[in-house]
């Protein structure tokens, strides 16, 4: 899902970024969320993750009817990225680690080396549900393979 | 920094209760165990992720000044003492330590405390890896 505006917020060259929303707090503990909207998408080499604040003035893109998430429900999972040999790339990154909050001047983010995840198989794995249903931005910066 | 080739999230428990001098010996991490070597590391704190898979709470930004890292290479002490309040990317706007590459003998190593304080959470150590020839 692309939403207007970011597309071509790069920050690698040759990188194209493109946006997915990973849906919160139902559930149970250790459940694992995927990310339908990248499902099917051609493998990619995937250089830098993050998590732009979805309450920011500045990123207010987070589909309508939902609560962006902020740190309260961000602190309570962790993102695992799979490839298709069924081997971790990433595992048990917790998602602050990409969280980008411009007003506070926290520029979190993560560079990677060209990882190629498998969508269908990478997750996001909340520890603790809150019951509020809510979304946060996972900002995929990718080099066309 | 360096970009990231692999990472993957150890999770050491702590015992109910430390004293000055504690040793807490690091947890067999198998899938770590051959053909990569770590080229950095960082920790987080309550603030960045609550809980640990099984459901313990992670340590707090306080408790974890208590404590320093002392990482193998084989048998030898390869990072001695290094506070693990330098590894939180909280205090660092998010620039994680880099290392020169080495394959850490995991349950050779330990944190040790230099405090008393109630422990029964546990320490995230986020480790950045790359694979060697031949894995």
């Amino acid at each position: 899902m692309n939403a207007p505006g970011v597309v071509g917020r790069t920050w690698e060259p040759r990188a194209t970024s493109q946006e997915t929303f990973v849906l919160l707090g139902t559930g149970k503990q250790g459940d694992e969320i995927r990310f339908p909207s990248l499902d099917g998408r051609t493998p990619r080499k995937v250089v830098r993750l993050s998590v732009p604040d979805g309450s920011d003035t500045w990123r207010p893109f987070v589909p309508v009817g939902y609560k962006p998430a902020e740190q309260t429900e961000l602190r309570l999972a962790t993102l695992s990225l799979v490839d298709e040999r069924n081997t971790y790339l990433v595992r048990d990154l917790p998602l602050l680690l990409l969280w980008e909050q411009g007003k506070a001047n926290r520029p979190f983010a993560r560079y990677f080396a060209g990882i190629v995840p498998s969508w269908e198989r990478s997750y996001v794995t909340v520890y603790q549900p809150t019951g509020v249903l809510c979304a946060f931005p996972l900002l995929v910066d990718y080099l066309d393979t | 920094m360096q970009a990231i080739p692999r990472s993957q999230t150890v999770y050491i428990p702590l015992p109910q209760s430390l004293s000055p001098g504690a040793k807490v010996n690091l947890p067999d991490v198998p899938e770590l165990r051959q053909g990569i070597v770590a080229v950095g590391f960082e920790t987080v704190t309550s603030d960045l992720l609550a809980f640990a898979p099984d459901g313990t709470q992670v340590v707090t930004a306080g408790d974890l000044a208590n404590l320093s890292l002392v990482l193998l290479d084989k048998s030898t002490q390869r990072h001695r003492n290094v506070p693990m309040l330098s590894l939180y990317t909280g205090f660092t706007f998010g620039v994680w330590k880099e290392v020169v590459p080495f394959l850490p003998n995991w349950q050779g190593s330990w944190l040790v405390s230099g405090g008393s304080f109630t422990g029964g959470t546990v320490v995230p150590l986020v480790v950045y890896y790359k694979e060697t020839a031949g894995r």
